[in-house]
């Protein structure tokens, strides 16, 4: 086991490094850099005005831009070995340090991303395992067609849908304590400051998100489940006359569940990406919305830090997942 | 031919019907938060729809709260105006900071209900300046600073005096560094500074707005801002120290900026209120939802859920006006058919101009332009060449739909089948727009251009073809300048040969000394043309310019260098709480109209 972890764990270092050097070379293929939105965003008469100009007032230039191919190698060792000392650079245009603005933004799209996947978890498993223990009746069939709805409803049509509906909530008779917890307050407070309002910022878009991964989870605990329910230990369960709960929940759930487990470590990855359309419905200043932002200005060197920040967010989950998996299935460890 | 019903009803079923669903969640985008601020003055406020009468003592206290920009909120790439020129950075700085000069209130009208402003920057007044200069001969401005001019009391500064030593600094930067200084750079000779509260500012050659573009532009001119602080680059993007009506508090990105009153203000006491929160939400729905809560007192709104924004608040005060985003069909002239003028004409003669004002959601009754021209539809300045055609003169007839005649022109071009273009743009303009570029390209398709619509990537799209970088068989169909302050900026800026960042290609600058160039099928060879602009821009008499700049209009309506489109028209919506809402177009909210704005909430 212990070899394992030391394997599992030191595959962790090029993946990540591998990562970040496609991410700077993906970059350049981006059309435009920083300069081209400032030379297009000048609006009066400016014939002394050069993108060359422009790079030197902003103090940059094609080693930092990553013009050339040797100079993105060197761009890229000297990004990664700031990394290693803490420092993830600065914007170009505001100069404000991007370590310290994800070091804000990193909380909210985790718990985001950490209730969404409470919801998520919630909805899903209850129904899947009720849906393959009452296989083909009516309570089967209904629950299927709520996951392929769940699965079919984008995340951002649901969040657009919310305000339109919440919006109205004065003309439904309810008292105002009510409304204030169905109209997501207008700006974010970080939980620490005011765990209230930050509370009823975050149900909604967590609830909504958790309720698109929901639908994939509870067809996978489902399927598992029914699985698990014809295994020949299941069988002689059943045969000692116990009880249906102590069969479901004392010898199915627990394999049933492995593979769940599984998918679950893979939906990090889409938690942290399906965030960014709900932060920008929800206006919660998380990561999707710095990334967004960065790439739209041209801001290299925050979208690496972000893109870094959720790779080794999906490579240390998948770590995770798998150490706990090896620990669920001792047939990974020993394969 | 087709009959206009005809293509505009299947235009609608086939395209609108699908999109009007997703409407909701679109964001009216960076070019509609150029089209800046409208209102009324305050002999006649609005509540509640209704013409009221004048408004009551101001009430001191109370914190606005609202989206910065409207739907086109957003991060400002950085706290500093002179090196950013982002509307998002220049719309924050009017708050804290001053400039020279300032705009007053224009004229309003009564419309539907609504109240709407017209463009117009005649009329300035003295912000850091105790007045407006005097200049007979066009050249010579003597500025007087006010007496009780202010920096905010915030370290290093705290609170001192503004000197003429402080503008003079601000200017030098700003001709130094900002990537707008080319106005500046081109116009003014010498800054003198004579005591600490005077300074001379002397022209090269005279320049008939001045006042606009050089001393009251809010659009990326020169700010008043300390040199502790302005010299610091590691700082001025993150902190703002002005002399302005609101104090900068604090900046939560994506979150909010926030503004206390300045009680030092040159014009106490205002501002009125106490604070000032600008949400940086831009979510259409999340917005609406907080204004029909009352979370929010008001916010600028998209012209293309007017009828809806109305009917869900209909306690709201609304406001509207032109169009004062302004763009088209541009071209690179490297490339056939379109460095032919004749397809250039025919373009313009195939769209349907009132036609698709008609068809999008907007407040008619304000009257978008209905055919507007190569000028932003100014008051004082523009002319309608499609209801004012006598006034326009003969080549009116260029902005008048005309499918047979554009026909023509298009086979003496040599056309004579479809011409299949793409029309290349970019989807952060937002669902207002996007309907417009829809309906230019369906109007067009009747006269055989045939257009798909290309919506890219916003900063891959500035980089190619908003600088002239447009491929053969393609044009680029978009929003250029946002809230330009006078005509001459777009001439100058989108037009002229020698501006970099002319909108058309080959890209590029030419030489102002190789100008005109002789058979050169672009605005460089257009030598009446380049003359005429440079003759409006040394026009001092303002009803001499505005004749000059009405025939730059006429012989632009010929040369079709762009193919201007529609102009819609903006929207505002206020609670009826709010009161004493002067507002004016541009990007100078904070010191021209919030500073003037008060909340008299009911308990």
């Amino acid at each position: 086991m212990r070899q394992y972890f030391i394997r599992r764990a030191l595959l962790i270092i090029p993946t990540v490094l591998g990562v970040t050097l496609l991410i700077t070379l993906l970059l350049q293929i981006l059309q435009g850099d920083i300069a081209d939105q400032i030379f297009a965003e000048s609006a009066t008469f400016n014939q002394e005005l050069t993108k060359e100009k422009i790079k030197d007032d902003l103090g940059i230039n094609d080693k930092v831009l990553g013009s050339h191919f040797l100079g993105i190698f060197k761009q890229w060792g000297e990004w990664v070995g700031g990394v290693a000392h803490g420092d993830f650079g600065e914007y170009f245009r505001s100069r404000k340090s991007v370590g310290g603005e994800l070091k804000n933004r990193i909380p909210v799209t985790l718990e985001l991303s950490g209730l969404a996947l409470f919801f998520s978890l919630v909805i899903a498993l209850p129904i899947g395992v009720i849906s393959a223990i009452r296989q083909d009746t009516l309570v089967d069939h209904t629950a299927r067609s709520f996951s392929i709805f769940m699965l079919a409803l984008p995340s951002f049509w649901l969040g657009t849908m919310y305000f339109v509906i919440v919006g109205n909530w004065r003309g439904w008779g309810l008292p105002q304590s009510v409304g204030d917890w169905l109209l997501p307050p207008s700006q974010y407070k970080d939980f620490w400051v005011d765990p209230e309002a930050n509370i009823r910022q975050m149900w909604a878009p967590a609830a909504i998100l958790g309720f698109a991964l929901a639908g994939s989870v509870m067809r996978l605990t489902r399927s598992q489940m029914l699985e698990v329910l014809r295994q020949d230990y299941v069988r002689t369960a059943w045969s000692k006359g116990l009880r249906e709960r102590t069969v479901v929940v004392r010898h199915a759930i627990k394999n049933a569940f492995i593979p769940v487990f599984s998918l679950i470590g893979v939906q990090i990855a889409i938690l942290v990406s399906g965030s960014v359309v709900l932060e920008r419905i929800f206006g919660l200043p998380g990561l999707g919305l710095m990334l967004i932002e960065a790439v739209s200005q041209r801001e290299y060197v925050a979208v690496q830090g972000v893109l870094l920040v959720v790779a080794v967010l999906v490579v240390f989950t998948n770590f995770v997942v798998d150490m706990v998996y090896s620990l669920l299935d001792p047939r990974i460890r020993y394969a | 031919m087709a009959t206009d019903s005809d293509y505009w009803s299947r235009f609608w079923r086939t395209r609108l019907s699908r999109r009007r669903l997703l409407q909701t969640s679109a964001v009216t985008a960076a070019g509609l938060a150029a089209a800046g601020v409208v209102g009324c003055g305050s002999d006649n406020e609005k509540t509640g729809g209704q013409t009221s009468t004048a408004v009551s003592s101001p009430k001191a206290g109370g914190t606005f709260h609202g989206p910065l920009v409207g739907l086109s909120t957003g991060n400002p790439p950085s706290l500093d105006p002179e090196r950013q020129l982002s509307f998002l950075a220049q719309i924050p700085a009017a708050f804290h900071y001053s400039r020279l000069l300032k705009f007053a209130p224009g004229k309003f009208t009564d419309v539907d209900g609504a109240t709407s402003v017209q463009i117009d920057f005649s009329n300035v007044e003295g912000d850091a300046c105790a007045g407006v200069p005097e200049a007979p001969d066009g050249m010579t401005f003597n500025f007087k600073l006010r007496d009780n001019l202010k920096f905010h009391n915030i370290a290093p500064v705290n609170g001192r005096a503004v000197t003429a030593d402080d503008v003079k600094h601000s200017i030098d930067i700003f001709a130094a560094e900002s990537p707008n200084r080319g106005n500046w750079l081109a116009q003014v000779d010498t800054v003198t500074v004579v005591d600490p509260k005077t300074f001379t500012i002397k022209l090269k050659k005279p320049f008939g707005p001045a006042f606009q573009v050089l001393f009251a532009n809010n659009d990326g001119g020169p700010w008043v801002i300390p040199a502790e602080l302005l010299d610091n680059k590691d700082q001025v993007g993150k902190q703002a120290i002005g002399s302005g009506p609101w104090i900068f508090d604090s900046w939560e990105p994506n979150v909010v900026i926030r503004w206390k009153k300045n009680p030092e203000y040159y014009d106490a006491p205002k501002p009125y209120m106490d604070g000032f929160e600008g949400s940086l939400i831009s979510d259409p729905e999340q917005i609406l939802a907080n204004l029909k809560n009352g979370t929010f007192d008001g916010s600028l709104w998209s012209a293309d859920l007017w009828t809806r924004g109305r009917s869900e608040l209909p306690q709201g005060q609304w406001f509207t006006g032109p169009e004062h985003v302004w763009g088209g069909a541009y071209f690179n002239f490297a490339n056939p058919p379109f460095n032919d003028k004749r397809v250039r004409q025919a373009l313009s003669m195939a769209i349907d101009r009132p036609g698709i004002l008609g068809a999008l959601d907007q407040p008619k009754a304000t009257g978008g332009g209905s055919g507007i021209t190569h000028v932003s539809q100014y008051e004082k300045f523009w002319i309608d060449p499609i209801k004012d055609e006598s006034t326009f003169g003969p080549n009116a007839k260029y902005f008048k739909r005309d499918v047979a005649e554009a026909k023509k022109l298009l086979e003496a071009a040599g056309y004579t089948g479809d011409i299949n273009l793409t029309a290349n743009s970019s989807n952060v303009y937002g669902a207002g727009f996007g309907k417009q570029m829809e309906a230019f390209a369906a109007s067009a398709g009747e006269a055989g251009f045939k257009m798909n619509l290309n919506l890219g990537e916003y900063g891959g799209y500035l980089a190619t073809t908003f600088l002239g970088d447009i491929p053969p068989d393609a044009i680029g169909l978009a929003p250029l300048q946002g809230s330009p302050i006078d005509p001459h900026n777009i001439f100058f800026s989108v037009f002229h040969p020698s501006s970099g960042r002319h909108n058309w290609g080959p890209k590029g600058a030419v030489p102002a000394a190789d100008l005109p160039k002789a058979n050169d099928p672009t605005p460089a060879g257009d030598a009446d043309l380049l003359a005429l602009w440079t003759k409006q821009a040394q026009e001092i008499d303002p009803d001499k310019r505005a004749d000059l700049i009405k025939d730059v209009q006429r012989m632009m309506a010929e040369s079709m260098w762009l193919v201007p489109w529609t102009g819609v028209s903006t929207a505002y919506v206020y609670q009826p709480w709010v009161k004493n809402i002067k507002l004016i177009r541009g990007y100078g909210f904070g010191a021209e109209t919030a500073v003037n704005m008060f909340l008299d909430k009911p308990a």
